[in-house]
């Protein structure tokens, strides 16, 4: 039998100070200690803008897939273009969404890829990925309001967008 | 050879004039296949937006169909476009004319299917619509 004690600190009455002991010299009780450690060190790192991407980057990815073949919405609909999905890529590179939630990702059937960010009393605003350098936006809010329109991928004024979305998932 | 002719377009000319108006109180049925087309609250705006092709939007008249009709032909869309059926969204037909679009009766493949027609030119302005669309739909059989 294998058994594992904690033995808890008092540095701040918490017990912050984590350490796993044992008296086993066997491999799984030596494993358990290892364990024990990998887990404290999994739930103390801080929540971290890398997997909040790789998330985003992994569902884009699901998206395309799930859009590959044509008529995959089972109407007429284009397959997703890698340039599409390549340009969302870039455009969350190059702008501070790490700041704001991460989106919903939509297949359009002209093989467009949306990202979308919705809010609870039923505000949406989505922006449309393509093959060519023009972003399609478009948004409609709890109050009734509405907004779209069009622009080019690197003229556009990214602190308006984020306007837009943070109105959204707050509505 | 004329007589052939005529019965050919006696035919076709019957068959227009057996297609029933779009009435206002039907209920239309828009087949989703795709699960990036749902999320929690219900259908998302691109369930209804059109392929770029042709600008139309494949719906069935509900209203009109018996529950075996409709079902059979779900499982008939469904089997000739190899998708597996994972949802429907229910549009009133005032709240299709109310954003712009028409209904237009479409029966080359089935009875009552129909297509919303009628849709803007520029991808901006369709987002817009379909947002509005998705908005008042109801999804049912998810």
């Amino acid at each position: 039998m294998t058994s594992l004690a904690v033995q808890l600190g008092n540095s701040d009455g918490w017990g912050r100070h984590f350490q796993p002991l044992t008296k086993g010299v066997s491999e799984p009780a030596k494993k358990s200690v290892e364990f024990a450690n990998m887990a404290e060190e999994h739930f103390n790192k801080p929540i971290s803008n890398a997997s909040r991407e790789r998330t985003l980057i992994n569902e884009i990815f699901e998206t395309y897939w799930l859009a590959q073949d044509p008529g995959w919405d089972g109407y007429d609909a284009t397959p997703i273009s890698p340039i599409a999905v390549n340009r969302a890529i870039q455009f969350l590179d190059s702008s501070r969404f790490d700041r704001i939630p991460v989106p919903d990702v939509t297949p359009e059937p002209d093989g467009e890829l949306a990202l979308e960010w919705y809010g609870n009393a039923g505000s949406v605003f989505s922006i449309s990925f393509g093959q060519t350098n023009t972003i399609s936006y478009a948004g409609l809010y709890a109050d009734k309001s509405k907004i779209h329109g069009v622009e080019n991928i690197a003229s556009v004024d990214k602190k308006i967008l984020q306007k837009y979305i943070s109105k959204a998932v707050s509505n | 050879m004329l007589q052939w002719i005529r019965k050919f377009y006696k035919n076709i000319f019957q068959k227009q004039s057996q297609i029933e108006p779009i009435a206002d109180n039907e209920i239309l049925a828009r087949f989703i296949f795709n699960k990036k087309q749902l999320n929690a609250s219900g259908a998302k705006a691109a369930a209804f937006l059109p392929p770029s092709d042709n600008l139309k939007t494949s719906v069935f008249r509900k209203t009109r169909m018996t529950e075996e009709n409709y079902q059979n032909v779900k499982n008939s869309v469904s089997e000739k476009r190899a998708q597996t059926h994972k949802a429907t969204a229910l549009l009133m037909v005032p709240d299709v004319l109310s954003v712009g679009l028409l209904v237009e009766p479409e029966e080359s493949d089935y009875k009552w299917h129909a297509d919303l027609v009628n849709w803007p030119d520029e991808k901006d302005e369709r987002k817009s619509v379909a947002q509005e669309l998705a908005l008042v739909s109801q999804v049912i059989e998810r």
